[in-house]
């Protein structure tokens, strides 16, 4: 009884202006400048990607849908030509990815050092200093986003350049995004609130309860 | 039977108590670190949460914006205001994190420019202007020959 009621009485202390990301599918014309400018900004080792870009082209020829993703180099270089008829295309688009930095993250549950943690500001990061290097967490994420840095021996993954964000700046994907694809401030901004307001926005895996604070607009049913 | 009730009372007594206490304790939250048990006894810092924090603040920045290249080259920035190729420098440029000292380079060929321009599967005409017949158009010549890149197309 004392602990429902503690529970009840002290929740959690949450700041009130938590970062979200918003990803507009329909802008991103897959150039991969993100990815190059992630790397450049956080020192990411080659073929790690805290970022990427995949391709998402859904063909039909009279049948049910066929969908076939790619990421060829996390989309760093651009995408090359498909072997397909462009009839029987259905609707194809890029889709960014990164870590969905959770309200309710698996990785933080699983680590046994508690090396990685939510901040205020709804952040998921990871103390460098602490981390073992069991890369339960890697298994953990449902979205794929964390990597194992093998120079350092331990796990990273994207903070929303949380050095950036801190100093007012916006983080380095969503600064050199040539068609303003990626949008990021706080969920009590105006061009934030904005878009979140749209009918057609979504969240990736909703079923899993992680509560992702990256949102899509414009994608269909089959992103995973 | 009075034995038989007061056993079964304190049985479920028990399992009351047992039940409480487990959701107190989940209640205390173990979901996500730092979690309320933690912050109630001032754990928060031992696993250097507060330290390491400050920590990655501290990290050196290394694209800067589009008006921190504006202070030396303020006309290149007043022309690409006006046109479409008003985004960031460093998308083409590449990170500015030593520029005055390190001359940035920039890919000046054909294949540059077409790594956004070129007709792809999935790229939106809406959102990019696509060049359908790029292997013809403005062949053996860069992009630049013609088109500005800071401000491409004619008016």
């Amino acid at each position: 009884m004392i602990g429902s009621l503690a529970f009840f009485l002290i929740k959690p202390a949450k700041s009130k202006d938590i970062f979200v990301y918003v990803v507009d599918s329909k802008k991103c014309i897959g150039c991969g400048s993100c990815v190059k400018a992630c790397r450049a900004e956080n020192h990411v080792p080659e073929r790690k990607y805290r970022t990427w870009v995949e391709r998402y082209v859904v063909t039909s020829n009279g049948e049910l849908e066929n969908i076939f993703v790619e990421s060829p180099n996390g989309g760093e270089f651009g995408f090359g030509d498909l072997d397909v008829d462009e009839n029987e295309i259905l609707r194809a688009y890029f889709v960014p990815k990164l870590c969905m930095h959770c309200d309710k993250p698996p990785c933080v549950k699983v680590c046994p050092v508690n090396a990685t943690w939510i901040t205020e500001e709804g952040v998921v990061l990871i103390d460098k200093s602490h981390c073992i290097g069991c890369k339960y967490c890697i298994q953990a994420c449902p979205y794929g986003a964390r990597y194992f840095n093998h120079h350092e021996k331990v796990v990273d993954k994207c903070t929303w350049c949380y050095h950036r964000i801190m100093r007012g700046m916006r983080p380095a994907c969503v600064t050199v995004c040539p068609t303003g694809a990626r949008m990021f401030g706080k969920l009590q901004d105006e061009h934030i609130q904005k878009t979140l307001r749209e009918r057609n926005i979504r969240i990736l895996k909703p079923e899993l309860n992680t509560r992702p604070k990256v949102f899509y607009e414009n994608v269909g049913w089959e992103v995973w | 039977m009075k034995h038989v009730r007061r056993a079964l009372v304190v049985f479920i007594n028990i399992l009351i108590i047992l039940i409480v206490v487990i959701f107190g304790i989940k209640g205390l939250g173990e979901e996500v670190y730092p979690a309320i048990a933690d912050k109630l006894f001032g754990v928060e810092g031992i696993y250097g949460t507060s330290g390491e924090q400050k920590e990655i603040i501290k990290k050196p920045v290394h694209a800067e914006g589009r008006e921190y290249c504006s202070k030396c080259h303020e006309e290149i920035y007043r022309k690409s205001d006006q046109g479409k190729h008003n985004f960031d420098c460093q998308t083409c440029h590449g990170a500015a994190s030593d520029h005055p000292k390190m001359r940035l380079k920039v890919d000046s060929s054909r294949e540059f420019c077409l790594g956004c321009h070129k007709a792809t599967i999935g790229r939106d005409n809406e959102t990019i202007r696509v060049l359908h017949n790029w292997e013809n158009h403005g062949k053996d010549r860069v992009c630049t020959a013609c088109h500005d890149p800071h401000h491409p197309w004619f008016d």
